[in-house]
């Protein structure tokens, strides 16, 4: 666990991680980008290099474990907003 | 010779777009806070402002984590909207005002404010709601908006953010820099988001703290200037630093105010919902 982790504050380990995380979660501000994250999750995760612990919480959705792998809640809020293919 | 107008404070839950373009002010729970407006558009088409400064947040859509500025202005011609995750939106154009865009540039520089521009923006829900709910055209948020629009990004996104005494005094030297602007404007400046909330979570509404602040923010805003963003968070949620752009509105429309509408909504979303029209000329309304 991250120590002292709390939403809108400031956190110098969490600040250096993430990057590719959030990348991947700013790039599904595009139509085609959701549909081919939706299509393909594991290999959409891959293409942004992701790293074992960012690609765990991208696919729990779990807001506490996206915030631990540096992810940035404006970013990570997109997830929710693609739609899962019928 | 230019001169601030008006400011107005007003919260800009994604649902209340999505209401107005389903044309369903009157029927939603929250319908109130439509119905606060009524006021504000009284005022409109007697002050007529034609520059509309929006200071907001960023939800993740025109800056990303690999330049992010901490206070940001649109110097462009226009600016447009984008797909923000909920879908490809109706293309719209907001016009620019480049020549007082420029001129608060040149005038923050000169009082030490190192403001970041920018020629090009994607124009976020943030400040696009705002200017919807003033000028609510067809009633369904996809008219024009018949005024120039200068937007003004306040970073809510990278901690650490700047703090709500900087916000005070950048509020400050907007209204100095466009009492100094030659040309004519009459200018509302639109503090856009808040009131407590947090992305994702029921029960961060503070009402207290909320009607403290519409409370503050008309009689004593150094009050406000006064928290740190931490303490803001603990007491509003982590959205709550929202209140950033309500605190750079008034201290650009700084001054006795008279408060021409005033509403506190509970809830909209999961969000204190609130708006706030101040007029610096004294008029009761």
């Amino acid at each position: 666990m991250v120590q002292d982790l709390q939403l809108g504050k400031f956190n110098s380990v969490v600040a250096q991680k993430g990057y590719a995380l959030n990348k991947l979660c700013y790039s599904l501000n595009k139509a085609k980008n959701r549909a081919a994250f939706a299509a393909d999750e594991d290999g959409y995760c891959a293409r942004f290099g992701l790293n074992e612990e960012e690609q765990a919480a991208v696919k729990s959705r779990d807001k506490r474990a996206l915030m631990e792998a540096g992810g940035n809640m404006y970013f990570f809020a997109k997830l929710d907003r693609v739609r899962r293919p019928a | 010779m230019a001169r601030i107008v008006g400011g107005l404070g007003t919260s800009h839950v994604p649902i209340i777009g999505r209401t107005m373009a389903a044309g369903k002010q009157a029927s939603v729970s929250f319908a109130p806070f439509f119905a606060s407006f009524a006021p504000v558009h009284d005022w409109i088409a007697r002050v007529r402002p034609d520059i509309a400064i929006v200071l907001y947040n960023d939800h993740g859509l025109n800056f990303f984590l690999d330049n992010m500025p901490t206070f940001a202005i649109g110097v462009g011609h226009s600016y447009h909207n984008e797909d923000e995750g909920w879908g490809e939106p109706a293309p719209r154009l907001f016009r620019g005002a480049p020549d007082l865009s420029w001129h608060i540039v040149q005038s923050l520089i000169a009082e030490e404010f190192d403001i970041s521009t920018c020629r090009d923006m994607a124009f976020d829900h943030a400040g696009i709601t705002a200017l919807d709910l003033v000028w609510p055209g067809d009633g369904v948020g996809h008219g024009d908006i018949p005024v120039a629009v200068i937007p003004l990004v306040v970073n809510a996104v990278q901690p650490p953010f700047p703090t709500p005494l900087r916000c005070y005094k950048l509020g400050h030297a907007i209204g100095r820099a466009i009492n100094s602007f030659a040309g004519d404007a009459r200018v509302l400046v639109i503090g856009s988001g808040g009131l407590s909330h947090e992305l994702g979570q029921s029960g961060k509404i503070n009402r207290d703290f909320d009607l403290l602040c519409m409370d503050k923010i008309v009689s004593d805003p150094a009050f406000l200037a006064r928290y740190s963003n931490d303490e803001i968070v603990d007491l509003a949620g982590a959205q709550g630093l929202e209140l950033m752009n309500w605190i750079v509105m008034r201290g650009a429309v700084s001054g006795d105010v008279s408060v021409v509408a005033s509403h506190y909504e509970l809830p909209i979303s999961h969000t204190g919902g609130a708006m706030m029209l101040l007029d610096p000329n004294g008029k009761d309304h």
